[in-house]
């Protein structure tokens, strides 16, 4: 799977960011890379509200602080890789993996009923998105094809959840890059366009030690 | 002061902890101290003090990095209106309402100004459930 190019939506709706990683893609103008993710973004919002009621887990649609039985308890000791936060993506994923051996569910991505992946004949779109709102996108080559890591063309289910998991991991470790390179950039302000550099570099390696 | 510590720091505790959305202020309680302030602080509070509807608590800091080597100077004044870590209230408010919870934190007491312990309180006061992303169920 080849990653052609990532965008960041911010929860307005708004593209902050847009990188073309690999060439491959056609290039838009600035106005309609802007309209695509205010488009996507209320496509997502609306297609969220088209999931049937009755698939819907039940989930207590609250949290007035009633205590749920199930409510699991955190031991220290599930946490105990991570002392300090450290920008380490490895130290970060022994705390992830740590984590996940506790009760807790472990879904950074909180899309649960939204979209998940656009694809068409020659791409496909895959859509993260974070407790607070933020999307992050990565365009991809189309699911099932072909491209440099030998994924044959049967376009079968393994093949797409493969792809959508490989997009998924990729797309979890972008955020903890943005959350390293922008969100601790004083520079930065929030909810606007990111230019900054080292997010530039940061997110090219990544996606250099993965092709 | 701290807020705009606290809706920047969510991103990183969310990226690297990977958590879900909590399903009970309870829960909340459990990972505001056994990871946030585990990650970031390397303390792990005291939860205590419910409310009988659940909606307020207390957190027990027991040994407080940011007060060590702190003492308040002898002028009156300090023991009364300086709430040496109120940074922890701007941290926890800002944080919390990135996640869509209305919380108010605040200090009621401080071993720096006297008191036996360092007690941070936190009031949810509602879920922000127009502003929970399209997408969850």
């Amino acid at each position: 799977m080849t990653i052609y190019s990532l965008y960041i939506i911010n929860k307005a709706g708004g593209l902050i960011y847009q990188n073309d990683v690999n060439p491959g893609l056609s290039r838009l103008t600035a106005n309609e890379y802007l309209v695509l993710a205010g488009t996507l973004h209320g496509v997502f919002a609306i297609a969220s509200k088209l999931t049937p009621t009755a698939l819907k887990v039940s989930t207590p649609s609250s949290i007035s602080g009633v205590h749920n039985s199930a409510t699991s308890s955190i031991t220290s000791s599930s946490i105990g890789g991570g002392t300090n936060s450290s920008n380490n993506i490895n130290s970060n994923s022994t705390i992830l993996s740590n984590y996940s051996k506790g009760a807790l569910n472990v879904v950074s991505n909180s899309n649960t009923s939204g979209l998940r992946s656009v694809d068409t004949k020659f791409f496909s779109i895959h859509i993260f998105q974070t407790l607070t709102g933020l999307k992050f996108l990565l365009v991809t080559s189309p699911n099932g094809l072909n491209s440099n890591d030998g994924i044959n063309n049967t376009g079968s289910n393994v093949d797409l959840n493969k792809n959508s998991e490989f997009a998924e991991s990729v797309l979890r470790r972008i955020y903890s890059i943005y959350s390293d390179y922008v969100m601790k950039n004083p520079f930065y302000s929030m909810d606007m366009p990111i230019r900054v550099d080292l997010f530039d570099q940061k997110v090219t390696e990544l996606i250099k030690t993965l092709s | 002061m701290g807020y705009s510590i606290g809706i920047r720091l969510i991103e990183d505790f969310l990226a690297k902890t990977g958590t879900g959305r909590c399903v009970s202020f309870k829960e909340t309680a459990e990972v505001i101290s056994k990871i946030g302030f585990k990650i970031f602080l390397n303390i792990i509070p005291t939860i205590t003090n419910w409310t009988s509807d659940g909606k307020t608590f207390s957190l027990i800091i027991e040994e407080n990095p940011l007060a060590e080597f702190v003492e308040l100077p002898d002028d009156g004044k300090s023991n009364k209106e300086l709430w040496y870590s109120n940074v922890l209230v701007g941290v926890l408010k800002g944080a919390l309402e990135m996640v869509q919870l209305d919380v108010d934190v605040f200090f009621v007491s401080d071993v720096l100004r006297g008191d036996a312990t360092t007690e941070l309180r936190l009031k949810l006061n509602k879920i922000l459930k127009d502003e929970i992303p399209a997408g969850e169920d």
